[in-house]
């Protein structure tokens, strides 16, 4: 990444900056530690949960032991899964540990299981291979034939077969990638939200970024979007100091600038001209910061915001630019006029997905 | 092309000197990737909250009539360089939430909020879906995986960062701030992408407009936030 830069970088004097920037990379390129400080009170694990699944017998055979015994568990609140396994189950023969070298016998013993008593809505992963792959880089413990509980293989086997068909709503979340509760159990927090702090907040694009001074950036991402109101005239400031600074080189190079002094619709003109009839520059921000959206009108930046919009030269262009009546360059200045220059890069590196997630696959 | 490469340099100079004005002391600027740059950007924090950082928000409609549909993007904890066992953060201190508003209070009729964790291997990371519009209850899903809840799409995972801006040349143009001759010191390119092969973490929802469109009226705000677990 840092080669490549440099070689983009067409003044090495400032070459400086390209390192930090790199530097910041890969700084922050390695930070996957899951938290697992558990001790706050209010982390209810439901470790006193009754356990559902209870042995039910000694059987080993899994097949046999009665659907009616199995409690469902609930499905919004994991439930602690330590139950002790059976001590008097045979030793493990028939379900060893999944490889990550293809997918083993027993990964493929247990999709195709899966596959057949867990559909529809009870199904677990969209399609064999799916559930093949997840098997593989899941390299659950193999534990015992007929577990009922822990986070095993024996334990999804035992749930997704014959209880899975006799009661598949209960079984298959079992069998599934998490266990459902019971064969596995999910560490999540349980607090409420109001236990959380906020720490970063987003509507609209780069616009609190740019406009709000870094006095009150904090203070900004505490807010909410109801109270953005008390932030107008942050922008209202910052953006005065900006068209002072430029707007003398603007007309100077005929982009006509849109003023800060003089008013529209009751507002600094630059923010009370139209980007569209009826809609000012000050209501992409002003009361909220948000992203509006109003879907009986073609969605596109900023009625909505698609990945592919040029988000940065349209927010230029609206917040400098005297839109509508300004004559910048051969035309008269729009929305669109940085945009269609393009001032930033028109497009994104890769090609988006055109279905879900449409996001494209990460570099690797 | 010489009046559109002038009009580039114009405007370019002008933003470079809006981010000297605007910023001050922070070196970074994007969509909201690392801001705040207090609590999210390493260059400003060594306490920097990498994992609650929002990137971008992008929220979208789609479709017509009763197939119409609402997509949100919220991507976090990027950018960053590919590395071979880059993986999603499986933070259980970080509440990721994504507020949507139908009557025009900006008060959140739907809060779908997203909590992450791994399973006893400490290895295998679930998401845990709260509110997602016309499904009960909370659903568990593996991240990298999407899932269906009836009518609605989800998905977690490491995806490319879909923000595309000359971030290097505006920060190369904020050195020169106020140094160089008007027009000497701008850097921003048309083919020179910041955030080109760069990965984000990426939460993705897909609704139908009807489950979360009030009555009477066809605009939504959207907005999201990341919390984490106080101390």
């Amino acid at each position: 990444m840092k080669e490549r830069e440099i070689k983009m970088n067409r003044n090495y004097w400032i070459l400086s900056a390209v390192v930090s920037a790199s530097a910041f990379v890969v700084g922050c390129s390695s930070d996957p530690a899951p938290a697992q400080d558990a001790a706050v009170a209010t982390d209810v694990q439901a470790t006193d949960a009754p356990a559902a699944d209870a042995p039910a017998t000694d059987a080993p055979a899994p097949t046999d032991v009665p659907v009616a015994t199995d409690v469902p568990a609930p499905t919004d609140v994991p439930v602690a899964t330590d139950v002790p396994a059976p001590t008097d189950v045979p030793a493990p023969t028939d379900v060893p540990v999944a490889t990550d070298a293809g997918v083993s016998a027993s990964c493929l013993a247990y999709c195709t299981q899966t596959m057949m008593n867990c559909t529809g809505a009870n199904a677990q992963y969209a399609d064999m291979n799916e559930c093949n792959a997840y098997c593989t880089q899941a390299m659950w413990p193999a534990g015992m034939t007929g577990d009922t509980s822990g986070n095993t293989l024996g334990c999804r086997v035992y749930h997704g077969g014959s209880p899975a068909m006799g009661d598949p709503g209960t079984h298959c979340p079992h069998a599934g990638p998490s266990g459902g509760g019971v064969c596995g159990n999910v560490n999540f927090r349980n607090d409420p939200p109001t236990m959380f702090r906020r720490v970063d907040r987003m509507g609209m694009p780069a616009v609190s970024t740019a406009l709000v001074g870094s006095a009150r950036k904090n203070a900004y991402n505490d807010a909410d979007p109801a109270g953005d109101m008390a932030f107008a005239g942050d922008f209202i400031t910052t953006l005065t100091a900006l068209h002072g600074a430029l707007d003398d080189d603007f007309t100077q190079l005929g982009l006509a600038p849109c003023s800060m002094t003089t008013m529209i619709n009751g507002l600094p003109s630059c923010l009370g001209q139209e980007y569209a009839p009826g809609r000012t520059v000050a209501s992409l921000v002003v009361p909220n910061d948000v992203i509006n959206i109003d879907t009986s009108v073609a969605a596109g930046f900023p009625n909505g915001r698609l990945l592919s919009d040029p988000v940065i030269d349209v927010t230029l262009g609206v917040l400098f630019l005297r839109l509508g009546s300004g004559t910048c360059g051969m035309g008269t200045c729009s929305a669109t006029t940085l945009a269609g220059l393009p001032l930033n890069p028109p497009r994104n590196d890769v090609a988006f997905l055109t279905t879900f997630p449409y996001l494209a696959p990460a570099h690797r | 092309m010489n009046r559109r490469r002038t009009l580039a340099l114009v405007v370019a100079a002008g933003l470079a000197t809006a981010g000297g004005l605007a910023i001050r002391g922070s070196r970074s600027h994007a969509a909201d990737h690392l801001d705040p740059p207090a609590r999210t950007d390493p260059a400003s924090s060594m306490a920097a909250d990498r994992n609650a950082d929002i990137a971008d928000l992008f929220a979208w409609h789609r479709g017509t009539g009763t197939s119409q549909s609402l997509v949100m993007v919220l991507s976090y904890a990027g950018p960053v360089a590919p590395s071979p066992t880059q993986a999603v953060p499986c933070d259980r201190d970080v509440l990721y939430s994504i507020h949507i508003d139908n009557t025009g209070d900006a008060l959140p009729e739907h809060t779908i909020t997203a909590r992450f964790a791994t399973d006893s291997t400490n290895r295998n990371c679930f998401v845990r879906w709260e509110g997602l519009p016309g499904v009960s209850g909370a659903q568990i899903a593996p991240v990298e995986h999407q899932r269906t809840y009836g009518a609605v799409q989800t998905f977690v995972g490491l995806r490319d960062d879909a923000f595309f801006f000359d971030l290097q040349g505006f920060r190369e143009t904020l050195a020169m701030a106020g140094t160089a001759p008007a027009g000497m010191g701008v850097r921003m390119t048309s083919d020179r992408d910041f955030f080109a092969g760069k990965n984000s973490s990426a939460i993705v929802v897909e609704v139908p407009v009807s489950a979360v469109q009030g009555m009477g009226t066809t605009t939504l705000k959207v907005w999201a936030t990341t919390s984490r677990i106080g101390s």
